[in-house]
């Protein structure tokens, strides 16, 4: 961990009460450090305590799948469990639903994989806001869809291996606010994210 | 030779969705079972309950070839769910159905005849469509 922000953060005595923004900034400085590729492996930050003022440990977790390298706050631990446990549908051999579906490519997966974790880290990081994992799969054409759904509304993302746009629709199971588009697959859409958090956990 | 004829709107269709096809949390088909087959052809098959059971559907399947082979399918690999015509035009998805018998004499091997064979069809490239079909689905045989 930087040493700036180990003498900002956990001070030897007393300095602020512990508020939602302290918290809330804690995190956003620690996110900043990532970008610059401080990676921390399984690594519990030490928590320091004193009359008014608590730091709250950061766990992150790091793991390669199939040569990628994926790293997560540890709160998001079941999406990169998702990832993992989606990484078969490479294996699926051409034809795999007898109908001659066409073999789903790495390129494709690692996309949908990008957009999930892109996600997913965007909507912890500035809204504070753990959403669940969608279910990852293969389609016919040589796609991938992400589904997600709960008791009020269901999204499906396809992702395809030749476009850099995915095409999603959600809606509440009514006709009314219902979503539909595409989106860079890259990029985080604000408006998108805004209608995950309907996700969270 | 049998004649095509009008499927009721109450009357239910059967598809079959193979086990790859399927959420393994939720138990529901995914959205990915209501492509077209051949994805790239202009349908979904399904069967008409009228000429058919969820059993009798699923153990056709037996008698098929697998895509571009000679090799049987395996009916265990599949499981059936019904959907109601009605349903599907309440979708407002622009798809149609269908009855399209399949009868050839003598019977091709690896490709049998089936009077409850129906068409619905329509594009099925739309995330939408297939989202919905999900929830207008019920299973008749289930994993």
């Amino acid at each position: 961990m930087p040493e700036t922000l180990q003498r900002k953060y956990l001070p030897g005595k007393p300095q602020r009460s512990f508020t939602e923004d302290t918290y809330s900034l804690f995190h956003r400085k620690f996110w900043e450090f990532d970008k610059k590729d401080y990676l921390i492996k399984y690594k519990k930050l030490t928590i320091r305590q004193s009359e008014d003022f608590v730091i709250y440990p950061v766990n992150k977790i790091e793991k390669q799948i199939r040569g990628l390298k994926f790293l997560f706050p540890f709160e998001l631990v079941h999406i990169l469990n998702e990832i993992e446990d989606s990484s078969n549908i490479i294996d699926l051999d051409k034809n795999w639903d007898d109908e001659g579906a066409l073999q789903i490519s790495f390129n494709t997966w690692e996309k949908a994989t990008l957009f999930i974790s892109n996600y997913s880290k965007w909507i912890y990081n500035n809204q504070n806001i753990i959403i669940n994992e969608p279910d990852i799969a293969a389609v016919s054409d040589g796609s991938i869809d992400l589904t997600w759904s709960s008791e009020q509304a269901r999204l499906l993302v396809n992702i395809k291996e030749a476009e850099t746009t995915a095409s999603y629709y959600g809606d509440y199971f009514t006709e009314n606010n219902n979503i539909k588009g595409n989106i860079p697959i890259n990029e985080i859409n604000e408006f998108f994210a805004y209608w995950l958090k309907v996700f969270k956990v | 030779m049998w004649p095509k004829e009008e499927i009721p709107l109450q009357d239910k269709l059967f598809i079959r969705v193979h086990k790859q096809n399927i959420n393994p949390k939720t138990g529901l088909p995914r959205p990915a079972a209501f492509k077209n087959t051949p994805t790239s052809g202009p349908s979904l098959s399904s069967d008409w309950e009228r000429y058919t059971t969820p059993k009798k559907s699923r153990e056709l399947l037996g008698k098929q070839y697998k895509k571009g082979t000679t090799d049987f399918k395996n009916p265990l690999f599949f499981f059936i769910v019904s959907v109601i015509v009605n349903d599907i035009y309440n979708l407002n998805c622009n798809q149609l159905i269908e009855h399209t018998p399949k009868y050839q004499n003598p019977e091709p091997i690896g490709n049998p005849n089936n009077r409850a064979h129906s068409s619905i069809l329509g594009d099925k490239t739309d995330e939408e469509i297939r989202l919905k079909f999900v929830n207008i689905s019920n299973w008749e045989i289930n994993p």
